[in-house]
């Protein structure tokens, strides 16, 4: 009844990965290519299928976010309040604006045609990335939020903010003047990292305390008691859970099944709906800072990277793995139809 | 040739291993008549629109209190499985969940209280911030917290390590990043402690000041810090106290008070102290002068100290201990930590010359306790954890 399934590998690692951690990783929606930000203060262009570095930007700062425009351009969010666009053919860095403190997160949206950044001044700003100099004429507006921002995800014309304190605003981008919701996190301690679904329906939420919670946009009751969280990255030990913060999600684009990675040094890839784990991958060597699934789903890259979320230890060297992914892995398993005894 | 229409015997129980590929039928018991196959029946059978069927399941956090068994278990389902309490074993295609979840922190705990739970019930408050604490307490102690009365003032890791690289570059010395950043866990740990004694105390607030300040401190361009000592956290050396001043709206005794008699606190801090020096060994802060790797030190330096001194007191813990120190979590951290620590328990402290500094830092942590008033960078004498415990 089962095929043989090939043991799991970690996948393959690239070469000439940053030096210090890595915080955040993204491929193309255009190709194979893989944006990765560090705090060695670089942001690193790869070509995943060849495994090659294909360009390389310094920047002022630790690299705390990056993304893609297209497939010859990308933005940065960085350490020292800058964002930047960065060109890849021409290695050619331009400053976007700034910030009051540190941008923590950049998303390009390409429903509105903006660069949304969010900081820890508690501030969201959007940006105009055709204006290439000067921060006048760039800025489209800025948006206070309730706190330090910590996540930003997008969705068709969606923006879920999740701050400090567990704050969490939704806001639809052709109205950015105020939340279209402004709510608070189902989960008890800090939010990690938020990530729509890719139908546009809720989003995934992920904490520090080893849980995710599955929301949705809809307020109506009856689309609110579908909402759930669970448990994961937890690992028990004489009686008791240590608890890992589950620091990435990433949806499969075709599937719509999510993968989390948690500093237990695992990924787990799930079936929202179904409420099922499908896959776990064998443990990496470090904890998992960023995933994320290729523009057909076909490829994983996974940051094993040490988030000093234990403080200083000695730790395995912080390294990119790309893995091909298996269907069986990341399809979603019809439910078994319950047969009622005849 | 098995009848497919037969229920699993092994998923009736709670656990099967091939989960779906198996060639049963897993139904849970509600949906048969007769449940005499399940001697748990995955703790369904209260009540009937208990969608344990989900191996998910659970936590659906803005529902009332029906789904009381299910929290512990990762997806609900089976804490009355929780008899067998098998530790989680990942295996690929397993669904996990059909083995009633292992829930090694199984208890019947209703933990769906919606999460602005006004406290009025200080009991179930409390009973509800214990088990949490004692169950489910993160590796990443830097965190707001609500369950009924909440603990505010969020610091992620990457503020922490950003802070830390900053001040390193800012030339402060390793001695002193660590230092506030023990000193920004210990009274983020402090704050625990005081919402399990008493989850109604205004005091809370007055704790998570320091966090904010944190976060200020952070926004406000790090180049300004030396200019609001007041202000600031983390300031000088002196001003690591602060947050402890500032926690403490009663006479500094209070907190003490508090916190003596379980003398977990106490135990806490000392945890700290020890453990830090496993962690501070030579070894990794030593090795690692780079810059950039300084900076990954300090960030959740505390953090770490903190999960290994609770995950060694663990092992060593003595009764009393274990009992109430909801901080003390077995966070376990690697074995190194607790090894070292246990010897650093047992023997005198002292005599680990390499921990000598840190250890006499954490010595003056231990210290504080004792004193109303805190004269930081204060070095006391050897001060073994257990003089702290009362």
């Amino acid at each position: 009844m089962t095929a043989v399934i090939p043991p799991p590998l970690p996948g393959r690692e690239l070469s000439n990965p940053p030096t210090d951690g890595i915080s955040n990783l993204r491929f193309s929606n255009h190709s194979d290519h893989l944006l990765v930000s560090s705090w060695d203060k670089t942001v690193r262009l790869y070509d995943a299928s060849a495994n090659a570095l294909r360009g390389e930007f310094m920047h002022g700062g630790a690299v705390l976010d990056c993304c893609f425009h297209d497939d010859s351009s990308g933005f940065s969010a960085s350490a020292d309040c800058i964002v930047r666009r960065l060109v890849f053919n021409c290695e050619k860095v331009d400053i976007l604006g700034r910030h009051d403190a540190h941008v923590r997160c950049v998303e390009y949206s390409y429903a509105a045609g903006q660069v949304i950044t969010g900081s820890w001044d508690k501030t969201l700003k959007c940006w105009d990335p055709r204006g290439a100099s000067g921060q006048e004429r760039t800025l489209i507006g800025t948006y206070p939020q309730p706190e330090r921002v910590y996540s930003l995800s997008l969705v068709g014309n969606r923006l879920v903010v999740a701050t400090a304190g567990r704050h969490i605003n939704v806001y639809d981008l052709r109205n950015m003047s105020q939340p279209e919701q402004r709510r608070e996190s189902s989960l008890k301690y800090q939010t990690r990292c938020v990530r729509c679904y890719p139908n546009g329906t809720g989003y995934a939420l992920s904490s520090v305390e080893g849980r995710v919670a599955m929301e949705v946009f809809d307020s109506s009751e009856a689309s609110q008691a579908k909402k759930y969280a669970f448990k994961c990255h937890r690992k028990s030990e004489s009686g008791r859970d240590i608890v890992y913060p589950v620091n990435a999600i990433a949806f499969h684009p075709v599937y719509g099944t999510f993968a989390t990675g948690g500093c237990d040094g695992f990924v787990n890839v799930w079936d929202g709906n179904n409420k099922k784990r499908l896959y776990q991958y064998s443990k990496y060597p470090s904890s998992i800072a960023a995933l994320s699934f290729s523009r057909d789903g076909s490829l994983l890259a996974v940051a094993s990277s040490y988030t000093y979320e234990e403080g200083d230890k000695p730790h395995e060297p912080d390294a990119i793995f790309v893995r091909s992914v298996n269907e069986i892995e990341v399809k979603p398993k019809p439910k078994p139809y319950p047969i009622p005894p005849a | 040739m098995y009848n497919k229409k037969e229920p699993c015997r092994n998923f009736q129980r709670g656990s099967c291993q091939y989960g779906d590929r198996c060639k049963f039928l897993h139904v849970t018991p509600q949906q048969q008549p007769k449940s005499s196959n399940n001697p748990f029946g995955f703790g369904n059978r209260q009540t009937p629109n208990n969608n344990n069927n989900n191996s998910f399941g659970f936590a659906n956090r803005q529902q009332q209190q029906q789904q009381q068994q299910r929290p512990n278990s990762p997806f609900g389902s089976a804490s009355n499985n929780s008899a067998t309490n098998r530790p989680q074993q990942f295996k690929p295609f397993e669904n996990k969940w059909s083995r009633g979840a292992a829930a090694p922190s199984s208890r019947q705990r209703p933990d769906n209280q919606p999460a602005n739970h006004e406290c009025t019930d200080p009991d179930s408050c409390k009973r509800l911030i214990a088990e949490d604490f004692e169950h489910e307490r993160p590796l990443w102690k830097l965190t707001c917290y609500v369950a009924p009365c909440d603990i505010i003032g969020d610091v992620s890791y990457e503020e922490l390590r950003a802070a830390a690289y900053d001040d390193y570059k800012r030339g402060l010395s390793l001695q002193s990043i660590v230092e506030k950043e023990r000193n920004l866990l210990n009274s983020k740990l402090i704050e625990f402690n005081n919402l399990l004694r008493d989850p109604n105390t205004a005091s809370l607030k007055a704790c998570s000041c320091c966090f904010g300040q944190l976060g200020t401190s952070l926004n406000m361009g790090f180049g300004t810090r030396s200019a609001t000592p007041s202000n600031n956290v983390f300031g000088q050396p002196n001003q690591p106290l602060t947050a402890f001043g500032v926690s403490l709206p009663a006479p500094s005794n209070n907190v003490f008070g508090q916190l003596n008699p379980p003398s977990n606190s106490s135990q806490t801090v000392n945890a700290f102290g020890t453990t830090n020096f496993p962690s501070l060994n030579a070894g990794p802060f030593g090795s690692q002068l780079p810059k950039q790797a300084l900076g990954n030190s300090f960030s959740p330096n505390i953090a770490g100290f903190g999960n290994s001194g609770v995950n060694s007191i663990q092992n060593i813990s003595s009764p009393p201990l274990s009992m109430q120190n909801p901080s003390i979590q077995p966070l376990g951290i690697s074995n190194g930590l607790n090894s070292a620590f246990n010897a650093a328990l047992h023997a005198t402290a002292n005599t680990q010359p390499v921990n000598m500094v840190q250890r006499e830092t954490f010595s003056g942590d231990a210290t504080i306790w004792l004193k109303e008033k805190w004269v930081p960078g204060e070095i006391p004498e050897e001060a073994p954890p257990e003089e702290y415990v009362f």
